[in-house]
């Protein structure tokens, strides 16, 4: 190894054995500005980099709509079967409409609904961390089992109303061992499960999840969850209402207040509703602390009858009884589909300011195809609003999935790559939310994605290597045309190989003579690659898995 | 003349189309501007912003739910309508349009809602529907009977402490903290309890009014054994003196108690083995009751006195300490000092 390889090797990989490789600071990395002439395979990833084709000024190709449709839907890219099938719009047409029958498709639903939930990754964010019974299996079971509600509609092709309306949620014995409430014998597989303590069984409203998540406190009387109600399902979020009031009193005056809120007009606009609504709530421990886990997530009929007194039920001046009458108001209720229709749309799109004609449109699909996601899916990714040119960021979700696929990572491998789906600290550098402090997404590519970048390519690339030239040259996943090892290989196989590697792991299809290549190759030679094949494809591989289009799609 | 100037400026804006209303949750964030308390709001609908074409489902009920039902539903009680006429009500396309011209008028002027809240594009293509006569009709929301009168509850804040004037026991004090409706503080009243391990006694009960003055107070020679370790029934022979501002009396009384060891009403103690002690006077057919958990307490106490000598406010006590501040207490008697625990009644007003 000469000295050019070993400065690569110090700087972007772990050398020797699988890399374990905690996340730190990036490593000063060489660009265009700062490169020197001595610095030859740092001016060759730079100029990989670098010379990235601008962002597209025109609607997406077929093929690049492909790769989108293909990372939103099923949360991998496309392969080299399915690039190549595609020449021209019908036949791009044919393979997005098979990404949406993909069994994939309900998870990824049910991950694009977290940012509007936030309960998956919120556990291991919340005080809950320092609960001796909560292990990390059993946070990230227990945040995610609304969204397996989520999954499972979205899959079985079952209406949204269920969101609201379903007498039976996914259950499984880890969330049941955590919350000491009784199990399934499924182990980790979802079952749908009906209550076991009498609740009122109505979809995601029963979850105790959910309502763990946003507690209320003794003085706002479960106001916030009738609020988070109203956010989540309705988009008729009060605390973002542009209100405006006077009124007189002592802050002292926790009771006048409370009298105020009760009687003035002006509190009314919003306490009117508010109140009834919170009155469905009663049955769930109000605030999350101090209480052991087992009594937290238990409903209590007695405090929900208290609530009753406190103020009867209701749902918008329509009197109710319980959680189930609140999902059957919330499910007919016009605002309920709409709300959904402009949820997934700007999640798919990275759009928030659709048009109302826009959405109105995907809204009649949504309808017309009896509210199943599919059917509003399909209408978001064929319009030109998700295939407009704009690049888009991938989420830590959609990376893990798609690298993990890309080089075969499996669980069984000594570390996986869920740190990028379930921890805050991956999930904000990749400008996503922790479900506790930071709730929006930033949609723009920032020096974050360069650190995970980084980190992704020292995590994979040596043992992508290793277990790519251990696999029989059929069974390969990247390494189709030149197996990892091989000395000797001509520059024709080298290129072809190359065209490979950019076209599988940035989904846009090169030719073996094209500029790309020749990056890619003069990158593979400078590091040695004709005598120590090895170092010459972990230094392609780690310039591809830190090209920009490995994040932007 | 003021909403046809608002309407003027929406349909110049999509003459060649119909004016198209919008909802919020389709419109702009950007476009949401203006608040009622600046007079009108300045009107910047384009027809992209508004759903087209207009109809009861996509503008008219969502703009009404969101903004007006909770006051102006049929179902509302007198008492919840925050001033609202009983006869102004929205729930239906037939409700809005014998009400169109006031409910323009008063989006207009901004004194509807009455804080503000809906964006000035929302206003004025919701307007702008009304004003073509709301086409696009279909059903409303599924509206019930009369809404229930809300019963009244109370939250108090309940503490266990020894005190000076009876420092053989525990006093038990019942304070009305006043965050429930409707609002009132004070303590409302005393119980004093001699414990002696796994047994209890109730000694005395006294009752105040808003000054904190004494109305009653109620002395059980001997006093009340409400709680027996583990005997599962007995039976208290005692005299009852009751003393109020005017007078002072002695009544026999007979108790037969029970305890019972049974899921009790709250699903949040019912996996702690829970004992119930309920005792019932045998002439009056007043009930005193404890519900007891291992880990929460004194989880739920009941009293139920419908004769002169209950509560002539309140003839059905019922408290659940919702939220114990409590020490580990073990399987003995959840009862010792410096206990308190925030707690519920249900009924009404004392």
């Amino acid at each position: 190894m000469n000295r050019v390889v070993r400065s690569v090797c110090l700087g972007l990989v772990s050398c020797g054995g699988v890399p374990a490789v905690p996340l730190s600071p990036p490593e000063p990395t060489a660009r265009t500005g700062s490169a020197t002439a001595s610095d030859p395979v740092d001016t060759g990833v730079a100029a990989v980099i670098e010379d990235a084709p601008p962002v597209e000024t025109t609607p997406l190709s077929p093929v690049a709509w492909v790769a989108r449709a293909s990372l939103d839907l099923r949360g991998v890219r496309p392969t080299l079967d399915e690039l190549a099938s595609v020449t021209d719009e019908a036949s791009a047409e044919a393979l997005v409409e098979a990404f949406l029958a993909d069994p994939r498709f309900g998870h990824r639903m049910a991950w694009l609904y977290n940012d509007v939930l936030h309960t998956a990754v919120w556990f291991d964010n919340s005080r809950f961390r320092v609960f001796p019974e909560m292990t990390t299996a059993a946070g990230r079971a227990a945040g995610f089992a609304p969204l397996a509600l989520v999954e499972d509609i979205a899959r079985n092709d079952r209406p949204w109303s269920d969101v609201v309306t379903a007498t039976e949620l996914p259950h499984n014995d880890v969330v049941a061992e955590f919350f000491g409430v009784p199990g399934t014998g499924s182990g980790s597989t979802w079952i749908a499960t009906g209550a076991w303590d009498g609740r009122p069984m109505a979809g995601l409203l029963s979850s105790s999840t959910v309502w763990l998540a946003y507690d209320g406190d003794r003085t706002n009387f479960n106001r916030r969850r009738a609020n988070e109600v109203s956010r989540i399902f309705l988009c008729a979020d009060f605390l973002a209402r542009d209100v405006t009031f006077e009124i007189s009193l002592s802050p002292e005056a926790l009771s006048e207040l409370e009298r105020a809120v009760q009687t003035e007009p002006a509190c009314g606009t919003c306490h009117a509703v508010l109140d009834p609504m919170a009155a469905f709530f009663g049955g769930f421990v109000e605030r999350s602390a101090n209480e052991p886990t087992d009594q937290l997530v238990q409903y209590s009929p007695w405090t929900a009858e208290w609530y009753n007194g406190w103020a009867a039920p209701a749902y918008y001046g329509r009197p109710a009884d319980d959680l189930v009458d609140l999902g059957a108001y919330v499910a007919a209720d016009p605002r309920f589909t709409r709300c959904a229709t402009t949820q997934f749309a700007q999640s798919l799109t990275a759009l928030p300011d659709l048009d109302a004609r826009t959405l109105d449109g995907f809204h009649s699909a949504f309808e017309a195809g009896d509210f199943t996601l599919r059917a509003l899916v399909r209408e978001i990714v064929w319009s030109d609003a998700y295939r407009s040119d704009a690049q888009r960021v991938l989420t830590t979700e959609q990376l893990a999935t798609s690298v993990a696929d890309l080089v075969g990572w499996t669980e069984s491998a000594d570390e996986d790559l869920s740190e990028l789906t379930w921890e805050a600290e991956y999930r904000l550098l990749g400008g996503g939310t922790d479900d506790a402090e930071i709730l929006t997404r930033n949609p723009d590519p920032n020096v974050g994605h360069v650190v995970l970048q980084t980190w992704l390519a020292r995590r994979v690339v040596d043992w992508t290597l290793s277990v790519e030239a251990g696999r029989s040259e059929a069974s390969r996943r990247l390494f189709t045309r030149v197996g990892p090892t091989d000395t000797g290989a001509d520059t024709t196989a080298l290129r072809e190989q190359l065209a490979v590697l950019h076209t599988r792991m940035l989904s846009r299809p090169v030719p073996a003579d094209s500029i790309e290549v020749d990056e890619l190759l003069a990158l593979f030679e400078v590091a040695d690659g004709r005598t120590d094949p090895a170092a010459g494809w972990t230094v392609v591989l780690h310039a591809l898995l830190r090209h920009p289009h490995a994040v932007l799609f | 003349m003021r909403r046809a100037a608002i309407l003027l400026v929406v349909v110049g804006c999509g003459q060649t189309s119909p004016p198209l209303p919008s909802e919020r949750w389709f419109a702009s964030a950007g476009a949401e501007a203006g608040s009622a308390d600046s007079g009108t709001p300045p009107v910047v609908a384009t027809p992209s912003t508004c759903a087209a074409p207009p109809t009861w489902a996509n503008t008219g009920e969502p703009y009404l739910l969101t903004y007006c039902s909770g006051c102006h539903a049929e179902g509302v009680g007198t008492d919840f309508r925050y001033g609202a006429p009983a006869d102004v009500v929205l729930d239906t396309i037939d409700d809005l349009q014998a009400h169109a011209e006031r409910v323009a008028v008063r989006i207009e002027d901004g004194t509807m809602p009455p804080t503000g809240g809906p964006g000035a594009v929302e206003n004025a293509c919701f307007l702008a529907w009304l004003d073509q006569g709301a086409p696009g009709g279909g059903p409303a929301l599924f509206t019930g009977p009369a809404g229930p009168v809300a019963a009244v509850a109370w939250e108090v804040q309940e503490t266990l402490r020894s005190e000076s004037d009876f420092p053989e026991g525990l006093t038990l004090t019942t304070k009305l903290v006043g965050l429930g409706r409707p609002v009132a503080s004070g303590v409302w009243r005393t119980e004093r309890w001699l414990v002696d391990g796994d047994d209890a006694w109730l000694v005395a009960r006294s009752r105040f009014d808003d000054d904190g003055t004494v109305l009653e107070t109620d002395t059980w020679d001997p006093p009340l054994r409400f709680v027996a370790g583990d005997t599962e029934s007995w039976t208290v022979e005692t005299v009852r003196t009751r003393v109020d501002r005017t007078t002072t009396r002695a009544i026999d009384e007979t108790w037969d108690f029970f305890r019972d060891i049974r899921p009790g009403t709250d699903a949040r103690s019912s996996d702690r083995a829970p004992v119930q002690v309920v005792g019932v006077e045998q002439s009056s057919l007043a009930e005193l009751g404890l519900e007891l958990s291992d880990s929460r307490g004194v989880v739920r106490r009941w009293a139920i006195d419908d004769t002169e000598l209950g509560d002539p406010d309140l003839d059905r006590i019922d408290i659940l300490a919702f939220e114990s501040i409590l020490p580990p207490v073990g399987a003995g008697l959840p009862m010792v000092d410096g206990m308190e625990w925030s707690a519920r009644i249900l009924g009404d007003v004392p």
